[in-house]
C-alpha cells in the first residue's frame, strides 16, 4: 500500500458544524502590543 | 547581536488540494529534522507550520510535543527560540520577494505520545465546534510576534477563540475582516 498523497492534515478544524460558536477577531493597537511585551526587546520591523 | 538561526534548505513545493505549499527542512541542535511548510493563499497570505520529520505520517504531527528524553533531558527553550528565529528569517525572505506578504498561523493544541492533553498553565479549552481556544502554542507564538513586529508595517489580528493570528501587511488590499473570514473558511474546509 502506498502512502496517501494529497491528504490534508489540519492543526484545527471546525468539525461539528451543527454547533454554532461565535468567533470574533481583534485588531491589536500598538499600545496593546507594548503592554504584553518586554521593553527589553526592540522591534525588528 | 545577530540572531542565531538554523540553516534551512528548500525541499521543493507541492499542491495539496488547491493549496500550494513550499517545503523547507532544517536540523536543530538535538539533531532532529524539522519540516517547515509555507502555504500560499489569496491576498498574499502565507501560513507557516512545522513538525518533526519523524512525525510526518501522524495525523497529530502539528500537535505532538517532542519528548524530553530525545532532547538529552533538556527543556529545549533555547532550541525552540532558534526555531522561531529561523521561521522569522524565512518570513523576511518572503517579504523581500513579495512586499504585500501577510503571515499567519494556527496554534495547534498540545498532546503527548499517549494522545493526552498536556497539563499546560492555562487549559486548552475545546470549543463546541471542535476548535481549540487560546492554545499554548498560540500564546507562545503571539508573544514572539509581538516582540518582533510593531504595528507600523503589519496589523496584528488576533482570533483567540480559534488560536489564530495574522500579521496583515499594511500594503495588502485585504482587510482585517477578510483575514477573519479567511481563517473561518480555512478551518471549515
Amino acid at each position: 500500500m502506498g502512502k496517501l498523497i494529497n491528504k490534508k492534515t489540519k492543526k484545527q478544524q471546525i468539525r461539528n458544524k451543527t454547533k454554532k460558536v461565535v468567533h470574533t477577531f481583534r485588531v491589536l493597537t500598538q499600545k496593546e502590543i507594548n503592554e504584553t511585551r518586554s521593553s527589553a526587546y526592540t522591534f525588528i520591523l | 547581536m545577530e540572531k542565531k538561526i538554523y540553516n534551512y534548505i528548500s525541499k521543493g513545493s507541492k499542491f495539496v488540494g488547491n493549496t500550494y505549499i513550499d517545503l523547507y527542512s532544517f536540523k536543530c541542535e538535538f539533531n532532529h529534522t524539522y519540516i517547515l511548510e509555507v502555504e500560499k493563499h489569496n491576498d498574499s497570505i502565507y501560513l507557516f507550520q512545522y513538525y518533526l520529520k519523524s512525525h510526518t505520517d501522524s495525523d497529530d504531527k502539528y500537535s505532538l510535543i517532542t519528548p524530553i528524553e530525545s532532547k538529552n533531558k533538556k527543556i529545549g527553550a533555547r532550541n525552540f527560540l532558534i526555531i522561531l528565529n529561523t521561521i522569522q528569517d524565512l518570513m523576511f525572505s518572503y517579504l523581500s520577494r513579495n512586499p504585500k506578504a501577510s503571515f499567519g498561523f494556527v496554534g495547534a493544541r498540545s498532546i503527548n505520545y499517549n494522545k493526552e492533553a498536556l497539563k499546560t498553565k492555562s487549559i486548552e479549552k475545546e470549543n463546541e465546534d471542535g476548535t481549540f481556544s487560546n492554545t499554548q502554542r498560540f500564546r507562545i507564538y503571539t508573544t514572539y510576534l509581538k516582540r518582533s513586529f510593531s504595528a507600523d508595517y503589519f496589523s496584528h489580528i488576533e482570533i483567540k477563540s480559534i488560536s489564530s493570528y495574522m500579521l496583515l501587511n499594511k500594503n495588502s488590499n485585504a482587510t482585517p475582516q477578510d483575514c477573519f473570514n479567511f481563517f473561518l473558511e480555512y478551518l471549515n474546509t
